[in-house]
């Protein structure tokens, strides 16, 4: 039967004889209405105006335990103001049953038979209703109403009325407690409960209310605002493990008394608590130490609920108004950022995944395009009014110089037909949020809760609200820059994210073949970020040396990268050039961008981070992740015509640490092109690559370079390499020391080869237009000339520190010197004297240069390499001085010895190896003794000489044997210095010189200081 | 020869300053193959780069330097502008541990490490990978502390000249060096303090003055923003005088309890009682 035909029915009887339509348990069609199905309201209302418009006696009654506003309060706002338009049809006649009519009807239930029990009860219910009325409850103060109420504690009496009055269907649970058959109830309690002869009577307490009520959960909760307290309540007491059972009783009886207490006397105190029985006080103790319980002093009250004091109602009411002054789209860009959308048939399409970020934006607002740096492809506006009027643009950051041109991200609106829905939901989640924010409810934990909980509901809504707000189907979608000049495009709506695919085919129509999905990103997992490193170090290191696959192996992401990216599209291949523009078709157009940017930065320099910029733009839109390599490809091919600068320093070489450097700070780097060199220059350029040698980077060896980078790199390089003396000294001469300067302070390739350098050495700069340089081989052989003076400096001076010091002792060869200084073996105390007789006696120097190094760094205390001219003046001043200690030193020895022995002639003895390591040894024998040893000799000799069969025979023999015995066996050469008497830890000195000529160490630096003296 | 037959590399790092520099002369005559090697971190002081020179002469062989093209301001530049800390010592793994590891590779190696006979409580860096060994020659040898400035007397390239006014190698900037030895910085090389200066400030800057304002997404927990705690170096600087006083009231309380100290001691207990932060074992072995 249809609603209009219901009317008519009623009216059709109402001519007959009046009518009373009583609907009871209404409150179940208000639930229906809540929980979603269609009953109509208007039905309602339209018996309501057939009744009052025509006069017709019609009277509709409808009965339901709760109030229209308390029964509609889960439903939206236009639901609920269509429903308070049909309640105002009708009058509220509202029931409200007194505590003192329910406890009545309670003690309706139960009769008692037994007079002997009648009596009991009535002395029970005498002090227990003195203390009541001690307590101030007036309504129990009679024993005669707490005897009628027995077997209910006074107590559950007191809170029962109050307890289902608030929470629910009034007599249906209360009489389904008292007369049910649920194990908590009363009529299980009566059951079970055996009544002993004597002793205090048993009854029913608060726990058991507890238990029934909110222990089984068979109470409705309808309004959210008791809900919370409620379920707060029922979820500590549920998660209280291990309470006895007096705890468990008393906190039951706490948390029923919070629930039904607003204030006054029915609260628990401890007073009232005193009543439950015994134990209570030990129990709360209990209790409050575990935290379960709180005591509120102020209230004299304790609480399981930690309560909430914000009366939420209002303060919404307040801040819904407060939202709905305000204009949506600024609601909506503060509560939510809604997700960004992919254009799903485009970026399978082309292989390349495009992301739109979507924001609200205001009709006829004006908005910018992304800038190439964003990670998103282009901004969905999602224009929060409805037929709106299309947003604007406005110009675009970067390089893009037309407001509207190409190279801007793509902006696309979409203009929604309705948004009624949005607006509503959004407002009520801005409500919500701003609540939240409220110091009041920030500070009530349980205030807090609640509203998270609605928050997180509004929120499902607002966003069901979005999405079909803004579905493909119901909105118009155009792109504002289209790919010509800016110009507007009407989208075809199509399905899912098809309009955002439409304007991703119309803007990047260039979208570059990568082939890879790792590298093919925005931004890089770690593993492809690994690989993206292995690929960039291989390029540069091995990208010339034709290796396959850049010598990977095996089948590794980095693998896979370089043979999709590079090799399948031709950006490398074998060849004298490996790198260069590329043969697939689809990455010509990036690759023209890269050649534009290089050769546009003939006159000045150019940022890579702008190159990227505009590789990552339309119509390319290549993405972040490739564009490092897809840079180092074009560097490597243009390598001898591109500079490349770091923080505007000239780097003469792409190696793999700079190239990390780029890829985390592009921006840090410039590129200057250096390619048609002519004229003048080119002559200039020509003659210092035959003069220098230098071979074209890359190509073939053999093949010369005639540009400017081939020629300043390795002129910066060989710089680079010279020790810091030959940096510092000015014993150069003038032309090397010019070219030296030019060289260090150089900040321009071009402006060092044709400028500083030939001014350096007296000749004319050489201008860009020169028609030509005659005094090109002049200049190249003046600088080439420079840098071998440079290059040979150090080893120049040391030859003449080691001729000096050959010179001051007379010899020819540091041999003579080292063997004398090697007989002073450990005598010397003096630390300075004795580091410099060690140097001298070092015979491990593997050449002249390795002695003289190390003994003049002995000297000046810093070795040659690091010296100034200051350092090199204060050797030669010192080297005397050292040289004469040392020439009294070994005067003395000798002289030590003859005073010890008599006539002395010592004899040096040099054993060479043959691998050609010498061996020498200061060797003499005592005079006293020559006699003796001569004799014994002798013997030897005859010995052996009837074994070789000659005497000659017999002393070479001996000699060969003597010699080899004075080397240690088997040891290479550098590790001779013990049998020489380099002192160490094994060997220590002063024990050599005990052993050896009798003289205490003490003595030797007296006569050290002796020497020095006279 | 290993005992497999297999060449065993002798290696032996040095770290400018003077045990491992005296290790590496102690061991130049008795292991002919030992190759010596230093992690540059770019940002040594000068006076530590002079003086490997010099060792490099003495010893007669080149001293490898490893990372010489990846130093500081190349991971400071990676980085993005994150100073090292105690708590994020990238410095240490990236210019030291990684660094070693990666040269010495699979072979097997023995690494002498310089702890003397009078420290053998403290620990050096020793390698976790099972194909390196380790020895520690002063403590088999007994070299103590006199031994060390004997070997480098003996082989006449004596200390290094930081020595004057701090105690440990390293980092020019490094965040385990005491406020004393920062005002010694500023003293004996302002450019370099400068530098410490603008590379604290960039930091600074970069992160906002709320902390962590451009640095969202790379935020992390135990963020340093300063070289040293709980002040900027500019503020240090102000407080050179407060902090030279507490200084040489250290020094004078050292001196008079141990009578005859080298400076060098007296300096190393000095700063100890100054403050007794833990060292990096690995730059300062």
């Amino acid at each position: 039967m249809s609603p209009s035909s219901l009317v008519a029915t009623a009216r059709r009887i109402a001519a007959e004889s009046p009518l009373l339509l009583v609907i009871d348990e209404f409150g179940k069609n208000l639930e229906a209405i809540r929980d979603g199905s269609d009953a109509d309201p208007y039905l309602l209302q339209q018996l309501a105006e057939a009744g009052q418009g025509t006069g017709l006696p019609i009277f509709v009654v409808t009965l339901q335990h709760l109030s229209f506003d308390d029964c509609l309060s889960g439903l939206d706002n236009v639901q609920r103001r269509e429903w308070s338009k049909v309640q105002g049809r009708f009058e509220d006649v509202s029931f409200v049953e007194s505590a003192a009519q329910a406890r009545a009807l309670i003690s309706t239930v139960f009769d008692v038979t037994d007079s002997a029990l009648r009596a009991r009860i009535d002395r029970w219910a005498k002090p227990l209703a003195s203390e009541m009325a001690a307590l101030g409850v007036a309504e129990l103060a009679d024993p005669a109403v707490v005897a009628s109420c027995y077997p209910l504690h006074p107590l559950a009496a007191l809170v029962l009325p109050e307890l289902c009055n608030r929470h629910g269907q009034h007599e249906r649970t209360l009489f389904s407690f008292l007369a049910g058959a649920h194990p908590s109830g009363v009529a299980a309690f009566l059951d079970s409960t055996k009544l002993a002869s004597r002793g205090p009577l048993p009854s029913l307490g608060l726990e058991a209310v507890y238990d029934f009520f909110v222990g089984s959960g068979s109470l409705n909760i309808a309004s959210p605002r008791q809900s919370s307290r409620w379920s707060e309540i029922a979820t500590r007491l549920r998660d209280a493990h291990g309470l006895s059972a007096a705890q468990a009783r008393t906190a039951k009886s706490v948390a029923l008394l919070n629930l039904v207490s607003t204030s006054g006397t029915v609260r628990a105190s401890r007073q009232l608590l005193g009543l439950a029985g015994r134990g209570v006080d030990a129990a709360l103790a209990d209790l409050e130490r575990a935290g379960l319980v709180t005591y509120r002093d102020f209230a004299d009250e304790y609480r399981v609920w930690h309560g909430s004091d914000v009366d939420m109602g209002v303060r919404l009411d307040a801040a819904r108004q407060r939202m709905s002054q305000r204009p949506l789209v600024e609601i909506l860009a503060e509560i939510e950022q809604p997700t960004p959308l992919v254009a799903a048939r485009h970026s399978a399409t082309f292989d390349t995944l495009r992301v739109f970020q979507r924001r609200y934006a205001a009709a006829r607002e004006e908005v910018a395009p992304l800038a190439a740096p964003s990670a998103y492809d282009g901004t969905v506006l999602l224009v929060a009014a409805s037929e709106a009027e299309l947003p604007a643009l406005t110009s675009v950051g970067g390089h893009t110089t037309e407001p509207e041109g190409p190279g801007a991200k793509p902006v696309v609106a979409a203009i929604p037909r309705d948004v009624a829905a949005l607006d509503e939901a959004g407002r009520e989640v801005a409500a919500l949020a701003s609540l939240l924010d409220d110091p009041v409810v920030a500070g009530d934990r349980v205030a807090r809760r609640e509203l998270s909980e609605r928050l997180s509901q509004a929120r499902s809504v607002l966003d069901q609200a979005r999405c079909e707000t803004f579905g493909s189907q119901e909105c118009r979608w155009v792109l504002l820059n289209g790919p010509k000049s800016g110009e507007r495009v009407e989208l075809s709506p199509g399905r899912g994210s098809s309009p955002v695919s439409a304007a991703a085919d119309l803007v990047y129509s260039h979208t570059p073949p990568v082939g890879n999905e790792m590298l093919n990103r925005s931004e890089l997992t770690s593993q492809g970020a690994k690989a993206r490193r292995l690929l960039l170090e291989a390029m540069i290191e091995r990208g010339n040396s034709g290796v396959d696959d850049l010598g990977f192996e095996g089948h590794g992401p980095e693998t896979a990268m370089y043979r999709s990216f590079l090799l399948r599209t031709g950006l490398h291949r074998r060849g004298a050039k490996p790198f260069g523009p590329p043969s697939d078709a689809g990455l010509e157009p990036a690759w023209s961008i890269l050649a534009d940017e290089f050769g546009r930065s003939t006159g000045e320099r150019v940022n890579l981070a702008g190159v990227g910029d505009c590789l990552q733009s339309p119509p390319v839109g290549m993405k972040a992740a490739v564009v490092p390599v897809f840079i180092t490809a074009g560097l490597l091919a243009f390598r001898d015509e591109v500079a490349i600068y770091e923080h505007g320093t000239f780097t003469p070489v792409l190696s793999p640490e700079v190239s990390e450097r780029m890829v985390r700070n592009p921006a840090h780097f410039d590129v200057k092109h250096f390619a048609n060199t002519s004229g003048g220059r080119l002559m200039v350029v020509e003659a210092l690559a035959e003069r220098l040698g230098i071979a074209a980077r890359g190509g073939g060896r053999s093949q010369r370079v005639s540009n400017v980078l081939a020629v300043v790199s390795s002129l910066v390089t060989r710089i680079s390499r010279l020790d810091n003396y030959t940096r510092r000294t000015r014993r150069l001469s003038a032309g090397a020391r010019a070219v030296r300067d030019a060289l260090t302070t150089a900040v321009e390739p071009d402006q060092l080869l044709f400028e500083s350098l030939p001014e350096a050495l007296g000749f004319a700069a050489v201008g860009a237009d020169a028609p030509d340089c005659e005094p090109a081989a002049a200049v190249a052989s003046a600088v080439g000339g420079a840098l071998d003076e440079l290059e040979s400096c150090l080893e120049r001076m040391l030859e003449d520190l080691l001729a000096r010091l050959l010179d001051a002792c007379g010899v020819r060869s540091r041999a003579t010197v080292s063997g004398q200084a090697a007989t002073l073996d450990g005598e010397v105390l003096d630390p300075e004297v004795r580091a410099f007789v060690l140097a001298l006696a070092n015979d491990s120097a593997e050449d002249d240069r390795a002695w003289i190094s190390a003994v003049a760094t002995v000297v000046a205390r810093k070795a040659p390499a690091e010296w100034t001219d200051e350092d090199r003046g204060r050797f030669d001043r010192e080297l005397p001085e050292r040289l004469a200690a040392f020439h009294r030193l070994v005067a003395l020895h000798f002289d030590r010895r003859a005073d010890g022995g008599g006539p002395f002639d010592p004899l040096r003895v040099t054993i060479t190896r043959p691998d050609g390591t010498e061996y020498i040894r200061m060797v003499g024998v005592d005079a006293r003794r020559r006699a003796a040893l001569e004799t014994a000799l002798d013997d030897v000799l005859a010995t052996t000489a009837s074994i070789t069969g000659s005497d000659l025979q017999a002393e070479q023999s001996l000699l060969a044997l003597l010699s080899e015995r004075l080397l240690p066996p088997d040891e290479p050469a550098e590790t001779l210095s013990p049998a020489i008497g380099l002192p160490t830890e094994s060997d220590p000195p002063a024990r050599a010189v005990a052993d050896g000529a009798g003289l205490s160490t003490g003595r030797a630096a007296g006569m050290l200081g002796r020497a020095a003296n006279g | 020869m290993g005992e497999s037959g297999a060449p065993v590399r002798h290696i032996c790092g040095i770290s400018g300053g003077k045990d491992s520099s005296a290790l590496a002369v102690y061991m130049r005559d008795r292991a002919p193959q030992m190759e010596y090697f230093f992690c540059d971190t770019g940002a040594e002081l000068p006076e530590t780069y002079e003086y490997l020179t010099r060792l490099e002469v003495i010893l007669g062989r080149p001293i490898v330097r490893l990372n010489a093209t990846r130093g500081f301001d190349h991971w400071f530049e990676v980085f993005r502008g994150a100073l090292p800390s105690p708590q994020m010592r990238w410095c240490t793994k990236n210019m030291k541990i990684k660094p070693i590891e990666e040269w010495i590779g699979d072979e097997a190696a023995v690494s002498y490490v310089a702890i003397r006979s009078d420290e053998s409580n403290r620990k050096g860096y020793v390698s976790t990978k099972p194909n390196i060994t380790t020895r520690f020659p002063f403590v088999e040898d007994g070299v103590d502390h006199a031994g060390v400035l004997r070997i480098l007397e003996d082989a006449g390239i004596g200390l290094p000249a930081y020595y004057e006014w701090r105690t440990r190698s390293g980092c020019y900037f490094c965040f385990y060096q005491r406020k004393a030895e920062w005002i010694g910085l500023s003293e004996r090389h302002p450019e370099l303090f400068d530098r410490a200066v603008a590379i604290e400030q960039k930091v600074l800057q970069d992160a906002g003055v709320d902390g962590d304002a451009d640095f969202g997404d790379r935020a992390m927990r135990g963020r340093q923003y300063t070289w040293s705690g709980g002040e900027t170096l500019v503020q240090l600087r102000n407080r050179r005088d407060e902090i030279l006083e507490r200084h040489e009231a250290a020094l004078s309380r050292t001196t008079k309890t141990r009578a005859n100290l080298p400076l060098i001691e007296a300096l190393a207990d000095a700063f100890n009682e100054e403050d007794d932060t833990e060292p990096c074992t690995v730059c300062a072995p």
